[in-house]
């Protein structure tokens, strides 16, 4: 469009915006009245004659016929121009910024060439009429970025290029950096695949106040035809050793809709997983579950690989990694049943041949009589259900049984109630006669808890327990949840939970809470469409909660095969997710696990104390270890933002896992010591979400002040740039007499005004 | 020599003996949905004494007297009738407690020994009772070994949790029949003079059966209700099967 605009009105529509109009006539203006006046009744003459020939309306448009040529032709002698004001050359400066980050690298240019050799082309001298027009009209600062930027002479490549992007950083180092001289603007030059910034709007907002535009060049395609890209892969940043672990692995693909595609889970080089997906359609993302299982305890880097597809332009964001930290501890469940019950005997069963689980029970055998297990001392539950927080948050989940609401008293209801809302610990009331609605806990503080509602239609939730003997199907989410994952082939799982037999005896409820999620539903015989959900679960504050209506999964052991596990791996899995995740008392984590050595690693600690009460005057000091063994102190202060957080930053120096430990002190008082683990690796980020992000772009153009150029309009720029309203400038004048314009107009009337004479017979 | 020929015949498998019917016993069979049903096992046992020492020794009486017992003294929800189950029988699976008497004379087909074993090692708990000497000692064994091949059976130690997981046992008692405890006469039979509490563990250590050798549980449950009856009998009788229950619903 602008191209025919130029073509029409011999300049692009920014000098007509830039530039004020106006005549330079050589003679009076009262003489351009006359002769304006003069054609018109020139005109008006030589039709005079023939009206008795035509009707008023063709004669009125004859003489416009006339007019027009004889009017532009005043208009030409009256030579119009452009008054432009212009930068005095090399009075002012000009920043180039160009992003030398990985992505560049991604060859989706004209003949496959590369984005960075696009820009190479454009910005080495010669080469481009940009790079010189734009050094004739001003002193020109080069700035190379990826993560960071950094000064440099002219364009110059690098060995290793940057892993992020961050524009925002940029912007502010050359605000920074040229606050001292006339900046007419900053030319960026990018794809505006910033992964980084977190303050662009405002670092714009400054510019925009110092008045220097931002004249961003999009280097890159818009969009990827064909590409499947891992754009992200989110799992738990701790897990037990031996525990299922389950990733979201978030694809998105473009010219592949419908196709199969293997995705693949590595551990190092060794296959974990494999399995096959479905892509989705244009540009959808779609999130696939995976489960694998972490064997070995350390920092463990999981590798995801969608197998490379024909015709993919980018397949370095085929692969994203994930980092778990793989626990060998023993995190304390705590377990309390009110009667002796099957159900009891083989959780602790299931529990007891998995050493990753301390599994501390309390069973009410009879009426004031107590029997304790898995307790290490004898002070352990010596006077029962806790009833101190110190006490009560040392577990990390809690499993009541078949025990009636009042065996508790209303605090220590509330206490397990903050156990899952604030100390975020893992909870699960299992079935039975005495729990749920039918164990009286309606109006207590565990009925916010659980993910079920026990008051029915009549808000009495008084149905009693039913007795009844029924089998159990997946729910949606129970097919790939890693509590009923019993086998990582889909299929396999859903074949193993159909041949599972029959449970007995459900507690009824009013169905799930909004937001809950169920897992197992029961095919009862008298239910009609779906079943009452027997195992659901919701989060509840920083914690979760697991109701299981039932206290017979027993016979998931007792009637299959000894050989199959379906029990064990139901409840193992049960006890690691009740208590994976759930945080301690002290602990530090890094806001990613992955960073790049452009990058600075923030280290968060929390500290509290055995109450969970934060504590905001701990000394907290970190050590970090390289993977050369080099270690360095970090201290940490507490943010002001959040009670008991504390918070340093670590500049990495080597790739590879590093090993960060942190020393809690109260005073001369040692609390203890957290641990956590980030990798620094080039990663595959920049290819990720890679294509050229023109709204970015367009954007910050707009927010600055600015205007967005494509590489082919970049030759326009140095031009552009050089028009400004205020300021020390010079004026230019534009000729505006030529345009085609005005030439096609007369043209077109002689023309007009032939034909129709000699249509009508007067040629 | 006869003395052989007499072993060997009582070595010979024989049927289940037919009578009496379990069902004719128990009524109105239990709905298998309480927490807890005591379950009595029914096996194959040797002949020519297999109406005198078979699996009903005792049976429904004993049973029931303990089932009350079980009522009174703990919080298990506990279903009024017990039930008699054949070995081969899959509704076993349901009952994780079995009941075996008279021990000494048993006589398992193979499909029986496969059932008991797998029920075993599915985490099932066999609590055997009521046999005495060495000869039944020995064919216990023998038939046991078959069960579970290669396991070994060990004096349970009186710090071992199942003598005090519910009571606390402190002594091993010779529970006479009741002829013998009314009369005073000797407690033993055979040459089984002194009780033992034997048992064997599965790979992980769990205790999966208890063996009361030289002594007679059953009978004290049995005639406990009767004036005369030594109550020293019966209580040990009540706390040790109690003990037992709790132990393989806790353990």
């Amino acid at each position: 469009m602008t191209e025919i605009f130029e073509f029409f009105f011999k300049y692009r529509p920014l000098v007509y915006q830039k530039g004020a109009f106006a005549f330079q006539a050589p003679w009076p203006a009262a003489l351009t009245w006359v002769l304006l006046a003069a054609a018109i009744v020139l005109s008006w003459l030589l039709y005079r004659q023939t009206a008795a020939v035509f009707t008023p309306r063709w004669r009125a448009l004859f003489l416009l016929l006339r007019a027009v040529p004889l009017l532009l032709l005043i208009f030409i002698f009256l030579q119009p121009v452009l008054l432009l004001k212009s930068v005095i050359p090399q009075k002012g400066h000009v920043a180039i910024a160009y992003d030398v980050s990985k992505s560049m690298e991604i060859e989706d240019g004209p003949g496959g060439e590369s984005r960075l050799d696009q820009v190479r082309n454009l910005l080495t001298p010669g080469m481009h009429p940009f790079l010189d027009e734009l050094g004739r009209k001003f002193q020109l600062r080069f700035f190379r970025f990826s993560g960071q930027a950094e000064r440099v002479a002219g364009f110059e490549d690098l060995p290793r290029r940057g892993n992020i992007t961050s524009i925002e950083q940029v912007l502010n180092r050359v605000a920074e950096e040229m606050s001292d001289v006339s900046l007419a603007g900053i030319v960026l030059v990018t794809d505006g695949a910033d992964n980084r910034s977190t303050g662009l709007a405002a670092a714009a907002a400054r510019l925009r106040a110092a008045n220097t535009p931002v004249y961003p060049v999009g280097v890159g395609a818009g969009s990827l035809p064909r590409d499947a890209e891992i754009l992200r892969v989110t799992g738990p940043r701790k897990v037990l050793k031996d525990s299922l672990i389950e990733a979201d692995v978030t694809i998105r693909s473009r010219g592949y809709a419908g196709r199969k595609a293997r995705l693949q889970v590595l551990a190092g080089s060794r296959p974990l997983q494999s399995t096959e997906i479905t892509l989705g359609s244009d540009g959808e993302v779609k999130t696939h579950k995976v489960h694998f299982t972490g064997d070995a305890a350390g920092a463990r880097i999981f590798t995801f690989r969608l197998d490379p597809l024909g015709g993919e332009v980018v397949t370095q964001n085929n692969e994203n990694n994930m980092l778990v930290r793989i626990e060998d501890e023993q995190p304390a469940i705590l377990y309390v049943e009110g009667e002796p019950r099957w159900v009891y005997a083989f959780i602790r069963r299931a529990a007891e041949e998995d050493r990753n689980l301390q599994l501390t029970t309390l069973l009410r055998q009879a009426d004031g009589k107590f029997l304790r297990q898995g307790v290490e001392d004898a002070s352990v539950l010596a006077k029962g259900f806790p009833l101190e927080k110190a006490e009560l948050f040392r577990y990390k989940a809690i499993i009541v049984g078949s025990v009636e609401a009042s065996f508790f008293s209303f605090d220590q209801m509330r206490l397990i109630s903050d156990f899952v809302s604030r100390r975020g610990g893992g909870f699960l009331m299992l079935g039975g006669r005495n729990s749920f609605g039918q164990g009286g806990y309606l109006n207590t503080p565990l009925e916010d808890v659980l993910p079920v509602n026990l008051r029915d239609a009549g808000g009495t939730g008084n149905a009693g327990w039913r007795e009844l003997e029924y089998k159990v199907r997946l729910g949606s989410y129970g097919k790939v949840h890693p509590v009923t994952r019993l086998s990582m082939d889909e299929d396999e799982n859903a074949k193993r939970w159909g041949s599972a037999p029959a449970l007995v005896g459900i507690n009824p409820t009013a169905g799930v809470k909004p937001g809950a999620t169920v897992l197992l539903e029961g095919i009862l015989p008298d239910a009609q469409g779906t079943g009452p959900a027997v195992l659901a679960f919701q989060r509840y504050g920083r914690g979760r909660a697991m109701a299981l209506l039932t206290g017979s999964t027993w016979r998931w052991r007792m009637e299959q095969d000894h050989r199959d596990n379906f029990h064990e791996l139901f409840w193992r899995q049960m006890l690691r997710w009740l208590v994976n995740e759930v945080p301690d008392a002290l602990a530090l984590e890094t806001e990613r696990h992955s960073y790049s050595l452009e990058e600075t690693v923030l280290l968060r600690a929390e500290a509290n104390d055995a109450s969970f009460i934060p504590l905001n005057n701990a000394q907290v000091n970190a050590r970090v270890k390289s993977p050369s063994g080099q270690i360095a102190g970090v201290p940490l202060s507490w943010s002001v933002e959040r009670e008991g957080i504390y918070q340093g930053r670590f500049k990495p120096l080597e790739d590879g896992i590093h090993e960060v430990s942190v020393d809690f002190d109260f005073g001369s008082r040692s609390l203890g010591t957290a641990r956590t683990t980030f990798r620094v690796a080039e990663s595959g980020e920049e290819f990720r979400d890679a294509a050229q992000n023109t709204r970015l772009l367009s954007q910050l153009a707009g927010d600055t002040g600015g205007r967005y150029y494509t590489l082919a309009q970049a030759r326009h720029l140095p031009e552009d740039i050089s028009y400004v309203e205020s300021g020390v400038a010079q004026v230019e004048t534009r000729d505006l007499w030529d345009m085609p314009a005005v030439f096609i107009l007369i043209a077109a009337a002689v023309s007009a005004e032939w034909i129709l004479r000699k249509r009508k017979g007067l040629a | 020599m006869l003395l052989f020929f007499v072993h060997a015949l009582a070595q010979r498998r024989r049927p289940p003996v037919p009578l009496p019917e379990p069902d004719a016993f128990s009524g109105t069979m239990d709905d298998g949905k309480s927490e807890f049903t005591f379950v009595r096992s029914v096996h194959t046992g040797l002949g020519p004494w297999a109406y005198y020492k078979g699996w009903y020794t005792d049976w429904p009486k004993a049973d029931r007297q303990f089932i009350l017992g079980i009522q009174r003294l703990t919080n298990i929800g506990v279903a009024e009738r017990g039930k008699a189950i054949p070995l081969t029988d899959p509704a076993i699976f349901q009952y994780p407690f079995v009941y075996a008497v008279e021990v000494g004379h048993l006589n398992l087909t193979d499909p029986e020994a496969a059932a008991l074993g797998e029920y075993l090692r599915r985490g099932g708990f066999l609590f055997c009772d009521d046999f005495w000497g060495t000869w039944e000692w020995e064919n216990f064994r023998q038939n046991i070994e078959r069960v579970l091949p290669g396991k070994k059976i060990v004096d349970l130690d009186l710090t071992h949790p199942i003598f005090h997981c519910y009571y606390d046992i402190g002594e091993i008692i010779q529970v006479p029949n009741v002829g013998a405890a009314l009369y005073e006469r000797n407690t033993h039979e055979q040459d089984g003079i002194v009780p033992h509490c034997r048992g064997i563990f599965d790979d992980t250590g769990r205790l999966m059966v208890v063996i009361n050798w030289n002594t007679d549980l059953g009978d004290a449950w049995e005639w406990a209700d009767l004036p005369g009856f030594p109550a020293r009998y019966s209580t040990y009788a009540y706390q040790m099967g109690i003990n037992a229950i709790i132990y393989a619903m806790s353990h």
